[in-house]
């Protein structure tokens, strides 16, 4: 393609770039509301709300930025394995080293 | 297909991915077990705060930690607009795109920087107790990623700026790239589990 119509190609958003800036908004709005539930004392001094609901909205940031960031969504399954499995597996052995600790 | 999109091309090999990539995911899952551990030694030792002694509660400025994690999320971006502009050959993009997220990242280590200061400031220090301890390891540890990523894209900038367009590595800047999102993903975690998680 010639150099001048990349250039002008180029001042449109592609539509890869426009999901990118989607997904960027959809993590600042996220953590804006991490933010607002933390400072919320209604909310805050009501644990069994506040603390699962920050854990998903964690989880949703997590997985957008792994699965489109990282392109993880369009990668061989092998990495797809590879990074899920050892994530549970991380969740799992150290969920049972913290409960099973004398200080916990 | 998007004009200015450009196909992946990846050496054929056994798995199917490209090794130098498959090299970096593996140390990101090696990396897992490496911040799973600070992360449940910190949770271990939550409560440890010696009588007198200030915890979490008293020195955490969660607006500060805001602040860095949105810097942190906006290197991300930048990180993938650049490999974006480096895949589509466009110089000029790709180098303002890198730097931007070497910028986010000393911006991110300066916010450290004064959250650290500050709790220097108030007594809070490595050895204060059992939950400064562990508080400073998993966050200092993650700080030094950071830098590592800093340091990484800053040299992957300053060549493009000797070399022009006569370099042009996609995979390279994707390696780097996939370093750079794993650490914010660590630090999602981390502002969640530490901070927000604080009153737990």
């Amino acid at each position: 393609m010639p150099r001048s119509d990349i250039s002008s190609h180029d001042k449109k958003l592609s539509p890869i770039t426009k999901k990118y800036l989607i997904i960027c908004v959809v993590l600042v709005i996220l953590t804006l509301i991490e933010y607002f539930v933390f400072k919320i004392e209604t909310i805050r001094d009501n644990p069994v709300i506040m603390y699962p609901f920050l854990g998903a909205l964690s989880l949703v940031k997590l997985v957008l930025v792994v699965g489109s960031y990282m392109h993880l969504e369009s990668e061989p399954r092998l990495l797809k394995f590879l990074f899920f499995g050892t994530a549970i597996l991380t969740v799992v052995i150290f969920t049972i080293l913290m409960l099973s600790s004398p200080l916990t | 297909m998007h004009p200015t999109e450009v196909v992946h091309h990846h050496k054929q090999t056994n798995t199917g991915v490209d090794d130098r990539k498959l090299g970096m995911w593996i140390l990101i899952i090696s990396e897992c077990f490496l911040f799973g551990t600070l992360i449940t030694n910190f949770l271990i030792h939550k409560k440890s705060v010696k009588p007198g002694t200030p915890g979490g509660i008293d020195v955490f400025d969660i607006e500060i930690t805001t602040w860095s994690t949105f810097v942190l999320l906006m290197s991300s971006v930048a990180m993938v607009l650049a490999l974006q502009a480096c895949k589509n050959r466009a110089l000029r993009p790709f180098q303002f795109w890198t730097f931007l997220v070497a910028l986010g990242g000393l911006i991110f280590l300066g916010f450290q920087y004064y959250e650290f200061s500050h709790f220097l400031h108030n007594d809070f220090g490595f050895t204060t107790n059992l939950f400064a301890s562990s508080f400073f390891l998993l966050t200092g540890c993650h700080g030094l990623h950071v830098l590592v990523g800093t340091l990484w894209l800053s040299t992957i900038g300053i060549t493009s700026l000797i070399r022009g367009d006569r370099w042009f590595s996609p995979v390279s800047v994707e390696i780097a790239g996939l370093y750079w999102h794993f650490v914010d993903v660590v630090w999602i975690v981390i502002f969640t589990v530490v901070y927000l998680y604080i009153y737990l």
